[in-house]
């Protein structure tokens, strides 16, 4: 083999017929650093000659002499040990390049030996070219370049294609007929540029931008790995879709993201902002060492950061300086440290390793729901000042609840004469009224019993719930733990209906307490479990009292229908009472004891009078008032959203954060405080003043973080917050910002950036195609106030834009990833657009833009995480056509289909999705149920709004897909297909059915999935 | 530059490449000598080489696939193949200071005490390989498995450790080792992916899709996973009422319109979407009849314990036989329940324990055997085990009575077969109590290198180049155990 592994990028270089002059950058520098810095750097350089100092190469490179320069000498093995020493030989061929650099003048980039896209752009003049092509300085810049190559631009798009190229790149989706019929007869010279005004106008333009910010902010609706669960994290998405459709300019919305907390009175949008860092993973799983857990957030928000901001990959230096670019593993640790001062609540028992690190969260009410919580609020505060003002009346009434309460209520038995058990229960008696269930144990029942009143005047009656040793866990109910759920009760006085005014219960379960009996919820009602194997009384006062003959019949009706079932009483017995308001002489224990040791002012009398507000009769109107109030607070609260904030706890001095040894947890080494790489930022000066800390909003007790930083340790030295690393990354001075997000516009629109790895602007990614074009987009982007819109329109605008995107044999050849641009953008749509162009064609698209992600049709099975119940709700109506950036997003399982497009879990910051072309692919634009319900819709479309002709017909569906009026061969091709598969189906009518038709329906249907797998459908052309 | 070097670099077009250096893995080792857009610029576009191709390794390898049963939830070594008889002789007593210093724990608080194994262990085959009673299959065929008692990892979390032992990394993002390799490899079949997933048990992993998935390679290394219920392959089917006739006459229609299109635009990803939609329409009778296990003879039904349309270890271990068979570069299995902690009895040592390993043994034997019987078990390998071990110690979480045994990064075993690896071989001792190793250590990125070299790939070569920097499945780690592979 002649070329094997070792061929030389040059020489494929030069095939390709690009062939380039070396520079030091990409050719010298890398080398030297990873072949050569390990020995030659440093303070302890071996021969003392430093590699990576301009001085130090200068040293053993003579200029235009490399036969001469000790560099290529001593790699080349001659005048000494070959270099490097210990190691293989240096391929000849990148000895061969260093030496072609040389003999070139040796000069090192920029003049000061600095990579390319550290160095501050300087706005480049803009070539002075004639042509009609140039509409704007990008057609000056990209037209220089082409000429060099003997190439130009080719023809432009057509009026259709120009269209649907802008509308998809602007807002997502693409025109629809009748739009796309107002452009073709707007012959005005600037009705492109009317149209691009309106789509930067319309809402969905958010949309749309705010697709690529969800893959850099790793945005989810769920925590990630083990269990996943889901979180409320939508409001920051909805925020970009707002940022983006108001054209806040960047350098704000880049303050926002990363320090939107510190601003001085911020605002609720300023807080939703700072979501992008709560984007994080959080692992929930059991015995996870929160603090590691903890460090891996912190280190992500420096690695997602400095990729999105920088195009920089600092995450190298998390275990080790950087091997080829200029950052330190003090660097990185010194951006940690930005980071390391978040607030935590830890919450779970960490004694059985469940103890879970939560970071700040805020409730996110709209308007509406903020009145509405403080009108309730207001009126829930007046409620409760006025129940605690003791009135002379509640004085005197205290007084005589103290005595009753003392006494008691006088209770007679209910003797019974009749026991009726609706289901089937056998209910029988003994001499002391005392009642058995015994049996048949039906799921629900009604006990009904009836006996003579014995009094004369009815106040109230009670049940009690008897525990007895022949009943399961002891009763005093027949289910399995004892437990019963008494749901509704009612009395009748011979034939006198009764009102239930109040129940109070001496024990009540948890959530099943004594007010739950004749509530609005079957699922609730008095039970006592936890109480089991002990007798229970539940006393109800009637609204009114009823006086009766002794030998009245007395009614008792006991519903029992709790839906978990079996829960009935095993034994028990009712009781009445003519005292006034019994309900309230039903005390605790605790409460009985003070009954007769309260002396006026003392501790109990204070107890007994608090407690008597909670059940005094004449309270009782503002009571259940207050619990209603209360109810309504709690649900209020419950659809209030929430967002994901960042939140610092207060330090007083800089904040600091450890360098971990090899990147490791529990290898923490020196104490760093917080400040930027020193290769993009100018020296500082050694001592600034402290100045105080912003105020941070919590001040809870901080979880001790003993492996991360040590704040506060360090007193003085100047103090840098998020905010300041924000404000550092959007001034003019920062040589990367600018250039790495007009480079992503870039690539947005053209499918590849200036600089191609636009996840990296360091030495190892691709130089810029055409570097001043870059650099004048980026300054001009700054000169006009981080104008995000204004640059996308002066891209969209340009003619390089509008180019049609046919090719030649000839261009495909010379430029096949059109990195020149002779032509215009070709290439295929994103997973979410797929799905939107093939839901707008369809007529189905829901176009609601923002709220909580939606769930449409997902497979069944796609959701089966370990310790969560969580399944895919499969949303109802209109969201099941939502856009794809609603599409809810479960990291460990992300929706099948966008995976299946390139789309990606959201794990992890990703600046470039690589596209790729899979059967897959094919497959579930084929069958897909969400895009064969799109298919279905198109064919009942274009049968129905297409025309008289089936020419007609098919043709009004592939505009609708492709937004051009197909040709004569593709309508004639369509329409053949419309009649074979009538055909097809006329001679198996139970297959249409199962399509969900007729024949003609169903071969319309498959039309329709066609039309939606054309390549020109899922294509931006 | 020689004459003759001049007249093959003329040669060298985006299209043709890598048949001109030779093999596809030299073209990709050589993408990582190159900057990205150059590279862009020489390779072919997405799709104009099937990027699934079969390549040859850097050097010939001993086998071509790999059957990876993943025993998700961590199976506890000292019950079944680390035998520990120290273990019995101190049951209950507390674990001695010197092992616990330093050491962090999932779930064990204060001095825990140690736990001897309620089973038996037994020198088997001529290699006398010691395997527990819970294994009574494997036992038969001790000799032609490797068994690694010297395995370590860095993680103490499911999640965590399946990712690392899956990508040899515990952040989401890497590619998965079934990605690298049909990366490195391609496939051999075309019509069915190079890299299927197969899932039993309780639930999905720990460590969620990311353990097959791609990380920053291209999506189509993703590992594609194979359901037993519903649709074999998500979307393969075609709805009701849609006959093959039907499909065929859509995709007829498409290709006709497609290729308009491309006579317009000369995209080249236009044929690529073209043959893809062919492939498609193969995979939709592939995969159905390979999924169908029903016609398999009744002795192989009886064999790995099989029953057709069940969700079960057993079917799967009999489709990964299939796989492989059609040319199937990687199958990985899931089967996730080893998680014995012992905080009930469901999940302990006693009960849990030995219900896994009924769920497992004989299936996993068979495969062996059926392999070997088949002569398929020279080019394949296959690795048994899970992300970390268990806990020489019993956990007694929260007081619980049952023995149960905490998550053990220092030590653990996995077993391998076939594909060239010594068989037979025990490599690997750990200390009296089985908390570290002592002899051998295999770490995870050792067994990732290990299994490359054994398919023919250096995996210092085996790299892509992402952010700047050349990344490795075995990161900056890993060294080819030289034991094993003999």
């Amino acid at each position: 083999m002649l070329l094997g592994f070792a061929v030389s990028p040059y020489l494929l270089l030069a095939a390709a017929g690009q062939k380039a002059k070396p520079t030091f950058a990409q050719d010298v520098q890398p080398v030297l650093k990873a072949h050569c810095a390990s020995c030659h750097s440093g303070s302890e350089a071996s021969a003392g000659l430093d590699l990576t100092t301009v001085s130090g190469i200068k040293r053993v490179v003579k200029a235009n002499d490399s036969k001469h320069s000790p560099l290529i000498l001593r790699l080349s093995g001659i005048g000494g040990t070959q270099m490097p020493m210990g190691f293989a030989p240096l391929p000849k061929e990148t000895i061969d390049r260093i030496a072609e650099w040389i003999d070139a003048g040796a000069v090192i980039d920029g003049g000061n030996g600095k990579h390319w896209a550290y160095i501050p752009p300087v706005k480049p003049s803009v070539p002075k070219l004639t042509s009609p092509r140039i509409r704007n300085p990008i057609d000056a810049f990209v037209l220089a370049n082409l000429r060099k190559q003997g190439l130009t631009f080719s023809p432009e798009a057509s009026k259709e294609t120009l269209l649907r190229r802008v509308y998809l790149d602007l807002i997502g989706l693409p025109p629809s007929p009748k739009e796309i019929d107002a452009f073709l007869a707007d012959k005005r010279p600037d009705a492109y540029e009317r149209v691009v005004d309106a789509l930067m106008k319309n809402p969905h333009y958010g949309e749309r931008q705010a697709e690529p910010w969800l893959d850099l902010s790793r945005y989810a609706d769920s925590d990630g790995y083990e269990k996943d669960l889901n979180r409320t994290a939508w409001e920051y998405r909805d925020w970009l879709i707002d940022a983006f459709n108001k054209n806040l300019p960047y350098n704000q919305f880049t303050i926002d993201q990363l320090a939107g907390d510190m601003l001085p009175n911020p605002t609720q949008e300023d807080l939703i902002a700072t979501g992008f860092n709560r984007n994080t993973m959080m692992n929930r799983e059991g015995g996870v060492d929160q603090e590691e857990a903890h460090f891996n957030v912190i280190l992500d928000r420096v690695n997602t950061t400095s990729t999105v901001w920088l195009g920089s990959t600092l995450q190298c230096a998390r275990c080790h300086n950087h091997k080829y670019d200029p950052f330190t593993q003090v660097d990185y640790y010194r951006m940690a440290a930005f980071f390391a001062n978040a607030a935590i609540y830890p919450e779970g028992s960490k004694a059985v390793g469940e103890e879970k690190w939560l970071e700040a969260s805020i409730q996110t009410p709209s308007p509406q729901q903020e009145a509405e919580r403080r009108r309730l609020k207001t009126e829930i505060a007046e409620i409760e000042r006025r129940m605690a003002i003791w009135t002379p009346e509640l004085q005197s009434a205290y007084a005589r609840w103290f005595e009753g309460a003392k006494r008691g209520a006088a209770w007679l038995v209910l003797n019974p004469k009749e026991l009726k058990s609706e289901n089937g229960a056998t209910l029988k008696s003994d001499e002391f009224g005392v009642i058995s269930s015994t049996g048949t144990l039906p799921a629900t029942d009604i006990y009904t019993v009836t006996g003579p009143a014995g009094l004369k005047r009815i106040t109230g009656f009670s049940i009690e719930a008897m525990a007895d040793p022949s009943l399961p866990a002891k009763g005093p109910g027949r289910a399995d733990n004892g437990n019963f759920v008494i749901s509704k009760v009612s009395l009748v006085a011979g034939t006198t209906k009764t009102v239930i005014a109040s129940a109070k219960a001496d024990f009540d379960q948890r959530d099943f307490d004594a007010s739950k009996v004749n509530g609005p919820d079957v699922n609730f009602g008095w039970a006592v479990s936890e109480g089991q194997g002990k007798s229970h009384e539940i006393v109800f006062d009637l609204k009114e009292p009823v006086e009766v003959n002794p030998d009245t019949p007395v009614r008792v009706e006991i519903d029992q229908l709790w839906p978990g079932g079996k829960h009935l009483l095993g034994k028990f017995r009712v009781s009445l009472t003519s005292t006034d308001h019994p309900a309230s002489l039903l005390v605790p224990g605790k409460i009985r004891q003070l009954l007769d040791v309260a002396t006026p002012g003392d501790a109990a009398d204070k107890a007994l009078k608090d407690y008597y507000l909670k059940v005094a009769p004449a309270l009782d109107e503002d009571r259940d008032r207050l619990s209603s109030l209360n109810r309504d607070l709690a649900t209020l609260e419950a659809a209030i959203p929430t967002a994901l904030v960042m939140r610092d706890r207060p330090c007083n001095g800089p904040l600091t954060a450890y360098v971990h040894s090899r990147g490791q947890f529990l290898t923490d080494t020196e104490l760093v405080t917080a400040g930027f790489p020193a290769a993009l930022s100018a020296p500082e000066p050694d001592a600034e003043p402290v100045k105080s800390v912003p105020e941070p909003h919590d001040t809870k007790d901080p979880a001790p973080v003993p492996h991360i930083n040590a704040n506060g340790s360090i007193t003085s030295g100047p103090v840098r917050t998020r905010l300041d690393l924000a404000k550092w990354l959007v001034s003019r001075s920062n040589p990367l910002t600018a250039r790495v997000e007009v480079n992503r516009l870039w690539e947005q629109c053209f499918g590849r950036g200036i600089v191609e790895t636009s996840e990296d602007f360091g030495t190892q990614g691709a130089r810029p195609t055409n570097q001043p074009l870059l650099d004048w987009l980026a300054c001009e982007f700054m000169d006009k106030g981080w104008d995000m819109k204004g640059i996308v329109r002066l891209i969209v605008t340009s003619s390089t834009y509008r180019q049609s995107s046919d090719a030649t044999a000839a261009l495909i050849e010379r430029d096949p990833q059109n990195a020149l641009l002779a032509r215009g953008p070709r290439f295929r749509l994103d997973a979410e657009t797929i799905r939107d162009n093939a839901l707008s064609a369809a007529g189905l698209l829901d176009p609601k833009i923002g709220g909580p992600s939606v769930f449409p049709y997902q497979p069944d099975g796609v959701w089966d995480n370990p310790f969560s119940s969580e399944r895919w709700p499969e949303s109802p109506g209109g969201d099941r056509y939502r856009r794809g950036l609603y599409t809810f997003i479960k990291r460990s399982a992300p929706y099948p289909s966008l995976l299946s497009f390139d789309g990606t879990s959201r794990e992890e910051c990703t600046v470039r999705r690589i596209r790729t072309d899979t059967p897959l692919q094919a497959l579930a634009l084929l069958n897909d149920k969400a895009i064969f319900d799109a298919a279905e819709a198109l064919g009942k479309r274009m049968a129905a709004e297409g025309g008289k002709t089936v020419e007609q017909q098919v043709a009004y569906g592939f505009r609708l897909c492709t937004g051009r009026r197909p040709s004569k061969v593709e309508t004639t091709n369509l329409a053949a297909l419309l009649g074979k598969l009538k055909k097809r189906f006329a001679a198996n009518p139970a297959g249409a059915k199962k399509l969900g038709g007729t024949p003609s329906q169903a071969a319309w249907t498959m039309v329709g999935n066609v039309l939606l797998n054309l390549d020109e459908t899922v294509t931006k052309g | 530059m020689s004459e003759f070097e001049r007249e093959l670099l003329k040669q060298i077009t985006r299209r043709t490449l890598f048949k001109q250096v030779g093999y596809g893995l030299g073209g990709m080792a050589l993408s990582s000598m190159l900057s990205e857009s150059l590279l862009a610029a020489l390779v072919p576009a997405p799709g104009q080489e099937n990027p699934l191709a079969a390549k040859k390794p850097h050097f010939p390898a001993k086998a071509k696939n790999v059957i990876y049963l993943f025993m998700a939830g961590a199976p506890s070594q000292v019950d079944l193949f680390d035998h520990k008889p120290m273990l019995n002789k101190y049951d209950h007593q507390a674990c001695p200071a010197e092992y616990l210093k330093g050491d962090r724990f999932a779930f064990i608080k204060g001095t825990p005490k140690l736990l001897g194994s309620p089973f038996t262990f037994e020198k088997c085959g001529q290699s006398g390989q010691e395997i527990s009673e819970l294994l009574p299959h494997l036992k038969e065929i001790a000799d032609d498995v490797t068994v690694i008692r010297s395995m370590s990892t860095e993680q103490f979390n499911h999640a965590p450790a399946q990712l690392f032992m899956n990508t040899g990394f515990q952040l989401p993002g890497r590619p998965s080792m079934g990605s690298w390799l049909t990366y490195g490899l391609g496939t051999e079949n075309l019509d069915l992916p190079g890299f299927v997933v197969l899932i039993s048990g309780m639930s999905n992993p720990d460590g969620g899709k990311s353990c097959w998935g791609s990380g920053f390679l291209p999506s189509v290394y993703q590992g594609v996973e194979f359901r037993s219920q519903g649709e074999p392959v998500l979307f393969v089917r075609d709805p009701d009422g849609v006959t093959r006739e039907i499909r065929r006459d859509t995709l007829d229609a498409l290709k006709e319109l497609n290729q308009i299109q491309y006579k317009q635009s000369l995209d080249p990803e236009i044929e690529t979407r073209i043959a893809q939609y062919e492939l498609a329409y193969r995979m939709q009778t592939s995969v159905p009849e390979l999924m169908d296990i029903s016609k398999e003879p009744k002795a192989i039904h009886e064999m790995y314990g099989t029953e057709p349309g069940r969700k079960s270890f057993a079917n799967n271990c009999l489709l990964a036989r299939r796989l492989v068979e059609r040319g199937v570069r990687f199958v990985q299995l899931y089967h996730r329940g080893w998680d014995n902690h012992g905080d009930s009895e469901g999940n302990d040592i006693k009960h849990g324990l030995p219900e896994m390993c009924r769920q497992t043994d004989q299936a996993a034997t068979a495969l062996i055997k059926d392999l070997k019987q088949r002569g398929l078990l020279d080019e394949t390998i296959v690795v048994w085990g899970g992300e970390f071990g268990r806990t020489p110690m019993n956990e007694g979480k929260g007081g619980s009575p049952f023995p149960g045994r905490d998550h053990h990064p220092h030590a653990f075993t996995t077993w391998v077969a076939g594909g060239g690896l010594k068989p037979g071989l025990s490599l690997g001792q750990t200390d009296e109590l089985g908390y570290r190793v002592t002899e051998d250590p295999v770490s995870v990125h050792d067994l990732h290198a290990t299994i490359l070299h054994q398919l023919g790939l250096d995996h210092t070569r085996l790299t892509y180049k992402f952010q700047g920097r050349n990344f490795r499945l075995t990161d900056v780690y890993g060294e080819v155990v030289a034991k094993l592979v003999g």
